[in-house]
């Protein structure tokens, strides 16, 4: 759903993205409080050389462990009477500079192996990764310590002892998110392109896997500031005289009880510094990574917005156990307005099967899901109309009264099974619990219901494959075990969204055969969402052709069908030639249709009609009866029943 | 010049088998099973066959995107992929690939530009000024407007993203392009746009197609012969026209009768398993025997090899339909 609606805003090019990074990052107050700190502590890490200090490492016994504030230094001064500030200040730098260097050849280092490991796989990847595991069988802090001890203590040493290290967690994070690259049909069209893999690699792979680098990089200097100063702090890092925010620390241990300042004033510069770059490594991953990227989690309220001026409820004459009345969605995002569902109006009597038929855009989704106000809010919200499920108005329903509508009184079948079943019960455990969820049956009592309801939509051997997991069974067997779930509580009202265009031809046409039986037994009004006029005509009674929005054709099915009377549904059929009617050529519709932020005031097929007129788009459409019980929007509709009506 | 455009000779594709370290055998899964086809310049094969009956393996095989187990395949006369040879920048000129999904065979961080340009490059070897012309060119040939080309794919839709992953097969001039469903993934009144489209194409550069679609319809109307695949075979094999109008096979029977047609209410839809057998421990006899309505006891033993029925008609069954 979020996925299309973000398709709808025309072009977002990639400088806009980066800016809305950019406006997430600095949304994050924490982040921006960690930014400060941190571009404080490297704009005087920068300034050092050029500032008024002391030379740092002046040994002046005569005026050791002055106390800060007294005698013009301004941090006192350490055991050997050498100046805190310009120690500080020159540590702070160092530490800063090796723990960037640390991050910056991990990164390289962590970052080619992962990707390497990723894009070539078999043996290459079996053996760096095992050379990375062994790597991570050591702890930590001991692996660091043991490549010090061999090449011998020294700032570089221990700068590469911690770079080596945290290369682990670049490799592996590298190569996962390569593997999610390198099967993308992209790299094939590389490699179709006449490119080898190392320029596969390089323009390919690594652009798209530049956010990863930066976010483990962003998210691991800290630490690795952290250990280089823990190296020092132990001697083996920076050697004396030369200072670092770690050995100053270390120095300073020994005076603890003595001169508290010499050891806690660098220790709380490594807090602020390493606080700083944690607070600004999360934002930028928060900012980067696209699950956050629109700022704060929402969460999605388990209700679509409502804002009807006046419910239009009229529980007068009913039509159908589902009535819709002038139902109307719209999605507001970046301060534009999408009209998705616009003022429709059908009902379905019990038994009947209605086919809402349009292309993707058209808005039937949005109508599905907004009958038992599905639509995620934000951004959608419901504007106008209500739906009567046996005359009473489902959309004026508590959260909680909605929640047992769903999956009770009407329930959904959606297109992809694999994503609506839980992919860690068992679809025995998933169907019972559908069961409970409406009705007061034991456990045991409910597994038994749910062994017979799929085999009621024939699983073979229902008995057994009820413990199965969704994964063991094939397409066709997971869209029964969605149906058995929808099935489950006798609903009035049946919601089929696209339930077989995932699925083979033959496996398509069984599971049609099986919810027509199933619609007959139960006589649940069926809305039936499909782009495929063929299975429109196999199972439905009735058919609305949806398009921007509106309903612009609503009649019996072999009616619309066979003579279509709005231009659009007649294109539409005439896209995809009959099988076996020998047609050598297709009959494209050309253009599109409109965006759903900028509808047109009149008709919205207009641009793209044959017969449109000035009157067409002069104002908006309403229905005409082109014959009894068959409706278009349209002010020219094409012949219907054989009689031609006045143009 | 009778030399067919595409040849494949015995091509098969195995995962897994071999033995392991301690000599225990592996099963092996045979995605593609001894296929050969032929075709001329000019000419569309239609290949047709449900999820997992092989003919995406099939058309990545000849496309040498995956290596064959067994088997050649044969370009212009000359061995492009097979018996130990691997594809070369000239193989790789002629023959190129359309992808299902178009969005996801567009690199996201390049440009249209950039995208086009790498095969004018790599494969055409085309100096700066020569390939910006032919980017023109080629935005003409799929009918984008030319200001499309500074974009990046997430602001193309479906089907201007697919006209672009035409437009990149076609850049090097190509003599065969396989079309991995290509309009599977766009809606219904851009499918008719971009098939339109890739016959006005194909009458314009002589091009030659393997179309491989579930879509029925689809393929009667842009094939010239089409093949039926079930679990990694051809089971049926003809000139398009025939192949529709008299199937011999009867999956190839089942398949016209469970596509949905408009006005045809579901006619009887054979036995109720949908299930192909397990690849790792095929059956014996016929793959599709478990959902054939003529088995018999020779089907479940034997597997039919793909016989000559009729002139250009080849069917893989023991009791083909009259």
């Amino acid at each position: 759903m979020n996925g299309r609606l973000s398709r709808l805003p025309g072009s977002a090019p990639r400088r806009a993205a980066a800016k809305a990074a950019l406006s997430v990052l600095a949304r994050n107050r924490p982040a921006a409080v960690g930014a400060i700190i941190l571009a404080l502590i490297v704009v005087i890490a920068l300034l050092t050389p050029v500032l008024p200090l002391l030379p740092p490492d002046a040994i002046d016994p005569a005026n050791r462990l002055i106390p800060p504030l007294n005698a013009g230094r301004t941090l006192g001064t350490d055991q050997l009477g050498r100046d805190m500030l310009a120690r500080l200040l020159w540590g702070a730098r160092l530490s800063l500079a090796v723990g960037l260097a640390a991050t910056f050849v991990a990164a390289l280092a962590g970052s080619s192996i992962g990707v390497c490991a990723g894009y070539f796989g078999r043996w290459i990847d079996a053996l760096l990764m095992r050379a990375i595991d062994m790597l991570m069988a050591f702890p930590y802090v001991l692996l660091a310590l043991t490549i010090v001890a061999a090449l011998g203590p020294g700032l570089f040493n221990a700068m590469i002892a911690v770079a080596v290290v945290n290369i682990p967690f670049f490799a592996r994070n590298l190569r996962g998110s390569t593997l999610g690259i390198v099967h993308r049909e992209f790299i094939d069209a590389a490699r179709l392109s006449g490119k080898g893999d190392f320029s596969i690699l390089v323009s390919e792979v690594l652009p798209n896997v530049a956010p990863v680098i930066v976010i483990t990089m962003s998210t691991t200097v800290g630490w690795m500031i952290l250990e280089t100063a823990g190296l020092s702090f132990l001697g083996l890092g920076s050697q004396p005289p030369q200072a670092d925010l770690g050995s100053m620390l270390g120095e300073g241990r020994k005076l603890l009880l003595n001169a508290p300042f010499v050891s806690t004033i660098p220790g709380a510069v490594i807090f602020l510094l390493v606080i700083g770059v944690n607070l600004v490594g999360d934002g930028i991953r928060d900012a980067l990574d696209p699950r956050l990227r629109s700022g704060a989690i929402a969460r999605p309220s388990p209700v679509t917005a409502i804002s009807r001026g006046r419910a239009a409820v009229d529980a007068g004459h009913s039509q159908g156990v589902l009535q819709v009345r002038t139902l109307s969605t719209e999605f507001q995002t970046a301060g534009e307005t999408y009209k998705a569902v616009n003022s429709v109006s059908f009902a379905i009597r019990n038994g009947e099967c209605l086919g809402l038929v349009g292309e993707s855009g058209s808005g039937k989704s949005v109508t599905a899901l907004s009958l038992l106000a599905l639509v995620q809010s934000p951004p959608g919200t419901i504007t106008e109309g209500a739906v009567l499920l046996d005359g009473e108005d489902v959309l004026s329903k508590s959260a909680a009264a909605l929640r047992f509508i769903r999956g009770g009184r009407a329930s959904y079948v959606f297109q992809d099974p694999q994503s609506t079943l839980h992919p860690l019960l068992t679809i025995g455990e998933q169907v019972a619990e559908a069961l409970r969820a409406h009705q007061p049956v034991s456990r045991v009592k409910a597994w038994d219901k749910a062994v017979r309801l799929l085999d009621l939509v024939r699983i073979p051997n229902a008995k057994r494959r009820a413990h199965a997991f969704p994964h063991e069974l094939s397409g066709g067997m997971r869209q029964r075990v969605g149906i058995a779930m929808a099935l489950a509580n006798h609903p009035e009202v049946l919601i089929a969204d696209e339930p077989t265009t995932a699925l083979d031809v033959t496996v398509q046409a069984q599971v049609l055969k099986l919810m027509n039986e199933l619609r007959m037994r139960d006589s649940a009004a069926v809305l039936f969402i499909t782009h495929d006029f063929g299975v429109a005509s196999d199972i439905c009674d009735r058919i609305a052709v949806m398009y921007a929005g509106q309903i612009v054709e609503m009649g019996a099915a072999e009616d619309v069908l066979e003579r279509p009377a709005h231009p659009y549904t007649r294109r539409l059929i005439d896209c995809v030639p009959a099988l076996g009617s020998g047609i050598r050529s297709f009959r494209a519709i050309g253009g599109a249709p409109p965006a759903a932020n900028r509808l047109p005031s009149g008709c919205a097929f207009a641009d793209r009609c044959d017969f449109a007129v000035a009157e067409c788009r002069a104002r908006p459409v309403g229905f005409v009866a082109v014959a009894s019980n068959h409706l278009a929007r349209c002010l020219h509709p094409l012949e219907a029943r054989g009689e031609r009506t006045s143009a | 010049m009778n030399e067919p455009a595409l040849e494949a000779r015995g091509l098969t594709k195995r995962y897994g088998g071999g033995a392991t370290l301690l000599g225990r055998r592996r099963a092996a899964n045979h995605a593609v099973s001894d296929v050969a086809l032929s075709l001329s310049r000019g000419e569309t094969l239609g290949i047709v066959g449900e999820s997992g009956c092989g003919k995406s393996t099939l058309a990545r095989m000849l496309a040498g995107l995956t290596p064959p187990s067994a088997g050649t395949v044969v370009i212009n006369g000359q061995v492009f992929v097979g018996d130990g040879i691997v594809p070369r920048r000239a193989g790789r000129r002629a023959i190129q690939y359309v992808f299902q999904d178009p969005n996801g065979s567009l690199n996201p961080r390049k440009t249209v530009r950039n995208i086009l340009a790498t095969p004018l490059v790599r494969l055409a070897r085309l100096d700066r000024r020569r390939r910006d012309e032919r980017i023109i060119e080629l935005m003409d040939a799929v009918k984008l407007r030319s200001e499309f080309v500074d974009r990046y794919p997430h602001e193309l839709s479906g089907g201007q993203a697919q006209r672009i992953g035409i437009a990149r097969a076609l850049a090097a001039s190509p003599d065969i392009v396989i079309l991995d469903e290509p309009v599977s993934a766009l809606d219904v009144s851009v499918q008719a746009q971009v098939l339109s489209l890739l016959g006005e194409l194909q009458e314009r550069f002589r091009l030659t197609y393997v179309f491989i679609s579930h879509n029925l319809a689809a393929i009667e109307v842009v094939s010239d012969h089409v093949a039926v695949m079930y679990f990694g075979r051809i089971v049926e094999q003809a000139p398009a026209r025939r192949l529709f109008a008299h199937p011999r096979h009867p999956y190839t029977r089942l398949l016209l009768d469970s596509a949905p047609v408009i006005g045809r209410k579901s006619r009887q839809v054979g036995v109720e398993i949908a299930e192909l057998p397990d690849p790792y421990d095929p059956p014996p006899g016929c793959a599709f025997a478990p959902r054939c309505s003529s088995v018999t006891a020779h089907c479940l033993h034997d597997a039919p090899d793909l016989t000559r029925m009729a002139e250009n008609h080849d069917v893989a069954c023991f009791h083909p339909l009259t």
